[in-house]
């Protein structure tokens, strides 16, 4: 689904991603482990074209998507929840859905009710700004709206960053459900080792800028020691 | 008593060009952060379009017509030609538009000529209640302008294009994650902003004396009319527009003109002095 050969990005002058490769296949969930400051979120931003690509490609699916415009990756299929969830904090919860919909020229711009089944919380809040949500629900709205347009895959950047322990329990149950449930492909950066564990059907290390090493879960489930080493200050 | 309600209407009349002027530059302004000082050209354009039909022979409602279509054109062509690589800077597209506004202005000199120009009006009807009798054609302007006042409104903030407008003046990026182009939201406010100065010009044509310096006339109440609402992109573009627009064409009864504009800019002073808060956007 989504194949990643090579690639070399970064800010500015500098280069955060020093030749990153990368394959998630249909329906698997990737999830990629360590520190900050490895790249894991510049990867996920120059995936999205966000960030321009200096060397390499980026596939999605049977087409090259290296260079296009964020939206236009948008509109191909590929959902994003970035750090920081990128709400629009002054537009209602209703709004903020309406929006994704709008954006993939879905009409009528109506919010599936798969959606609103996975996220009930939000049904309830409709009529709220999206600011006023507590920190749980504002990143199911994150998710609900990233999802709002039936996306083929998601790109997921620290989904229970910055989140009461019971809020990430929250979101770890209800994305093993989405993913069961709607057979997703998922690109998954998370800080939090045992969410990644429960999640994952392959766990990647990201150190410098490169893809350092790459496991089945179940091998990751059964030698922790082999993430944690990397991981480890 | 008759006198007084002819007053009114014209006060109206004006305020009503002067506020599709004004929201232009507050559509831009507001979605793009670039103060265009071009705007009182494409207003202008508009008029030319009206008399360059006459010209030809067309009827005139096909040149009114043409008016807001040609601005649009010109609009949609300096956003791609100039804002779309300058838009950042804001001193910059300040600097870029004030010299298109003086490129514009030569054109319509070496086209038309310096000298004013004036197109009859397309009717001589009047409408009489009683005593009191008032040209049909100035009462058409003003319905023709609340439609694209009302039009705006709904554009901006009741549909769904207007809601994407929003996304994007607040994150760009963000709405670009969900699918939405940016730069196509800013090419169509643009647009659209720049049409409403042209059906402006065009309205207002048969009406005023048309020439290459006509722009600025409207541009500068225009900016008083934005300052003087202050926040609240439309409520304020229309209190701005009723205040400076209302108090300039009342006062042109009794005093001169010019000394009537010194009053307006002397009451705009005070209103902003008076008044806090940001100015335009459309958040």
């Amino acid at each position: 689904m989504l194949a990643v050969a090579d690639l070399v990005a970064g800010y500015g002058g500098g280069t955060a991603l020093h030749g990153v490769d990368l394959t998630v296949p249909a329906g698997r969930v990737y999830a990629l482990v360590g520190r900050n400051g490895t790249g894991k979120t510049t990867l996920l931003r120059t995936v999205m074209g966000q960030l321009a690509v200096r060397h390499g490609r980026v596939r999605f699916g049977t087409r090259d998507i290296t260079g296009l415009a964020t939206h236009v990756i948008a509109r191909l299929g590929v959902g994003y929840v970035p750090q920081g969830r990128g709400l629009f904090g002054h537009l209602t919860v209703a709004e903020n859905l309406r929006l994704a919909l709008l954006g993939h020229r879905i009409r009528p711009p109506r919010v599936p009710a798969r959606v609103l089944d996975w996220f009930p919380r939000l049904a309830e809040r409709l009529e709220q700004p999206a600011g006023t949500l507590s920190g749980g629900e504002q990143q199911f709205l994150a998710l609900g709206r990233a999802l709002a347009s039936a996306p083929a895959m998601l790109l997921l950047d620290e989904p229970t960053g910055g989140l009461q322990p019971a809020a990430v329990a929250e979101i770890g149950a209800i994305l093993a459900r989405i993913v069961r449930e709607s057979g997703l492909t998922v690109l998954l950066v998370e800080q939090n080792l045992d969410l990644a564990l429960r999640l994952a059907d392959e766990v990647g290390v990201m150190a410098g800028g490169r893809i350092v090493a790459s496991y089945p879960v179940a091998a990751a489930r059964a030698e922790r020691t082999l993430l944690t080493d990397h991981l480890a200050l | 008593m008759v006198e007084a309600a002819a007053i009114g209407l014209n006060a109206a009349s004006y305020v009503l060009i002067l506020v599709l002027v004004a929201l232009g530059l507050v559509v831009v302004f507001g979605v793009m952060r670039v103060i265009n000082m071009a705007h009182g050209e494409l207003f202008m354009l508009g008029a030319y379009a009206v008399i360059a039909a006459d010209g030809l022979g067309a009827p005139f409602w096909l040149g009114v017509l043409a008016a807001p279509i040609l601005a649009g054109a010109a609009g949609a062509a300096i956003e791609a030609a100039l804002i779309r690589h300058i838009y950042a800077r804001p001193l910059d597209t300040i600097l870029a538009t004030w010299g298109l506004s003086l490129a514009l202005k030569q054109a319509i000199v070496l086209a038309f000529g310096p000298a004013s120009l004036s197109v009859p009006s397309p009717m001589d009807a009047t409408i009489a209640v009683g005593t009191f009798a008032y040209p049909l054609y100035r009462l058409i302007v003003m319905g023709v302008a609340l439609v694209a006042i009302l039009g705006v409104f709904i554009g901006f903030f009741r549909s769904g294009f207007g809601l994407m407008v929003r996304a994007v003046v607040a994150d760009p990026r963000s709405a670009a994650c969900l699918g939405i182009d940016p730069a196509l939201v800013h090419r169509v406010s643009f647009t659209a902003g720049a049409a409403l100065a042209g059906l402006a010009g065009g309205l207002i044509a048969p009406l005023i004396s048309v020439d290459p310096e006509m722009g600025v006339g409207f541009l500068i109440p225009a900016f008083l009319a934005i300052l003087v609402g202050g926040a609240g992109p439309l409520a304020g573009v229309l209190t701005g527009g009723v205040v400076v627009g209302g108090a300039d064409s009342v006062l042109t009864n009794w005093l001169s003109p010019v000394l009537a504009q010194v009053v307006v800019f002397a009451l705009a002073v005070v209103v902003i002095r008076l008044r806090r808060g940001p100015v335009g956007g459309l958040r």
